[in-house]
């Protein structure tokens, strides 16, 4: 079923704020909000679930030091032990710091990774983004939970907010 | 804000048991009953001098969430004067603790008469005081600035003003009073690494008494409007990265000399790789580093006031194990012994410290309207 969503750009954060906290209040999806700034608790207000990114980045972390550990115990202990001053072929001591640089570089990667997929970002992708909304302007993207509101409700709900520009996009 | 007449009682009784330790100590088992008064008397430093820290990093950062939580350094701050005293107390069990504080063995030992013009008796006593005037003079003045009532402009100045000559002077004065009182116990050894080790403890052990007491003030009521979840959240972030910052700096200065396996620098970690003080150095990084760490990554428990408490907690008695491990083996030998001597001094400092601590919260009116905020936060 396609659904129609609503776009409308704003002027001032308060402005957007205004009209998150309504579409709230009537029931209506929050599909997104666009600002040029991080706004202060704005993920609760349009009701965002927590982030799963950083259990990624931990695994990936744990797969690193794993890793990074069992390949220098490999190479050092067991393939090819070569006598370092006469130190034990197993020394933990001196496995720590690729250990700890591989936990870093693999859960950062695979974060990044983790993030692009989960957000469809690839290289050459179009973007569409809202005119100015990196630069100087607020941006509210709404959609009807259910039919209790007339479609043209939404749009006249974003304006009374102070909407510079208010459109409908139809949702494939 | 109140507190219990009881607690304070009991407390102030503990101090009091624990220079009754050190006073028999110094007829029965006078070495060790001065290591463990050294380990209570840099325990109580830290956290004293935790509270001016805390506070210039405050105001050099222009921070606004920890604002309203300033009431916590301050009081720690008020334990200054007394650690001073606790330091005289100090320069009588020097011939007990330090090796060179000996002329015969100095006479005989060529590296300890290379280093005789900085470790010497009045040197160590001149830089004590020295030390604690700098620190006493700059912590009363940190601890004034949220009641000051200056003009915006020249408030703002001099905030920043004494924060940073603090944190400069105290840059020096730390190390230097780290190397007199703790690394001196054992002479021969080099590193320059030390200082900054004590001073990661110093940074976890303060942060972890501010939690507490914050978390207590949250669960009374008294500050439930400004110690906040989000502000629990951030209060173990931050214990959470100066647990990082202990564990690496600990590993900087180990990986070092155990890399480098020199004489003048491995004889220190020899003497704590060894039988009982091997397993202690172990189960030293996993109090204070793995316990914290692991535990602080899940948001839940660092949201949790209880659980953040008893993480805290694991940080206090790391803090006391850390020392424990710094100070007693040139001092016990290779033999690891923990009794009356070693804790008696230790818990009576740490007793001392929270009699001090409370006492001046009780003092802290915490309705009072902060001129910075221009409103009250707290009820």
């Amino acid at each position: 079923m396609s659904r129609v969503r609503h776009v409308g750009v704003f002027e001032r954060e308060a402005s957007l704020l205004g009209a998150i906290a309504e579409s709230r209040e009537r029931g209506l999806e929050i599909i997104d909000a666009y600002s040029p700034y991080p706004i202060h608790g704005i993920d609760e207000l349009i009701g965002i679930r927590r982030s799963r990114l950083t259990l990624v980045c931990f695994f990936g972390g744990v797969v690193g030091l794993c890793l990074g550990l069992g390949f220098q115990y490999w190479t050092s202990a067991m393939d090819w032990p070569i006598n370092v001053g006469g130190k034990p072929f197993d020394s933990l001591p001196a496995f720590v710091p690729v250990g700890f640089e591989l936990t870093v570089l693999i859960g950062g990667l695979s974060t990044a990774f983790a993030l692009a997929v989960r957000s469809r970002l690839w290289p050459g992708k179009r973007s569409r983004a809202i005119e100015g909304v990196t630069d100087d302007r607020f941006a509210l993207v709404i959609a009807r939970a259910d039919a209790s509101l007339a479609s043209a409700e939404l749009g006249a709900l974003l304006e009374r907010h102070g909407a510079l520009r208010v459109w409908r996009e139809v949702e494939e | 804000m109140s507190i219990s007449p009881r607690l304070l009682r009991g407390l102030f009784a503990a101090a009091v048991a624990g220079g009754v330790v050190l006073l028999l100590g110094t007829m029965i088992a006078p070495e060790r009953v001065w290591g463990g008064y050294l380990m209570g008397f840099s325990y109580f430093v830290g956290l004293a001098l935790a509270g001016p820290l805390f506070l210039s990093i405050h105001y050099l950062t222009r921070a606004k969430w920890s604002q309203p939580l300033r009431l916590v350094p301050e009081a720690m701050t008020a334990a200054l004067p007394a650690a001073f005293v606790l330091g005289l107390v100090l320069l009588m069990g020097t011939h007990a603790l330090y090796e060179w504080s000996h002329a015969a063995v100095v006479a005989e030992d060529a590296l300890l008469q290379h280093k005789a013009p900085y470790l010497n008796l009045a040197g160590f006593a001149l830089r004590l005081v020295a030390y604690f005037a700098i620190w006493i003079w700059l912590g009363r003045k940190l601890a004034a600035r949220s009641r000051a009532t200056e003009p915006p402009q020249q408030r703002r100045r001099r905030d920043i003003g004494f924060s940073a000559l603090f944190m400069a002077t105290f840059a020096i004065t730390f190390s230097l009073a780290s190397v007199d009182w703790i690394k001196s116990l054992d002479p021969h050894w080099f590193s320059t690494m030390f200082a900054l080790r004590t001073l990661s403890g110093v940074g976890s052990a303060g942060l972890a008494v501010c939690v507490i007491v914050l978390v207590v003030l949250r669960r009374k009521g008294t500050l439930r409007a400004v110690v906040t979840r989000d502000v629990m959240d951030d209060l173990g972030k931050i214990l959470l990265a100066l647990s990082l910052f202990w564990a690496y700096i600990w590993y900087c200065e180990y990986m070092i000399i155990w890399y480098s396996n020199i004489p003048e620098e491995t004889g220190y970690y020899l003497l704590r790789n060894q039988g009982g003080w091997g397993t202690l150095v172990r189960v030293n990084l996993i109090v204070n580093f793995a316990i914290p760490f692991l535990s602080l990554m899940l948001r839940a428990w660092r949201r949790n006031g209880v659980v953040l408490m008893r993480i805290a907690g694991v940080v206090l008695v790391g803090r006391a194990l850390d020392l424990y491990v710094m100070v007693d083996p040139p001092i016990l030998g290779g033999e690891l012994r923990l009794g009356l001597w070693e804790l008696g001094p230790l818990l009576g400092a740490l007793a001392l410290f929270a009699w001090i601590l409370l006492r001046a919260l009780a003092r802290t009116p915490l309705a009072a309207p902060d001129p910075q905020s221009g409103s009250s936060s707290a009820s």
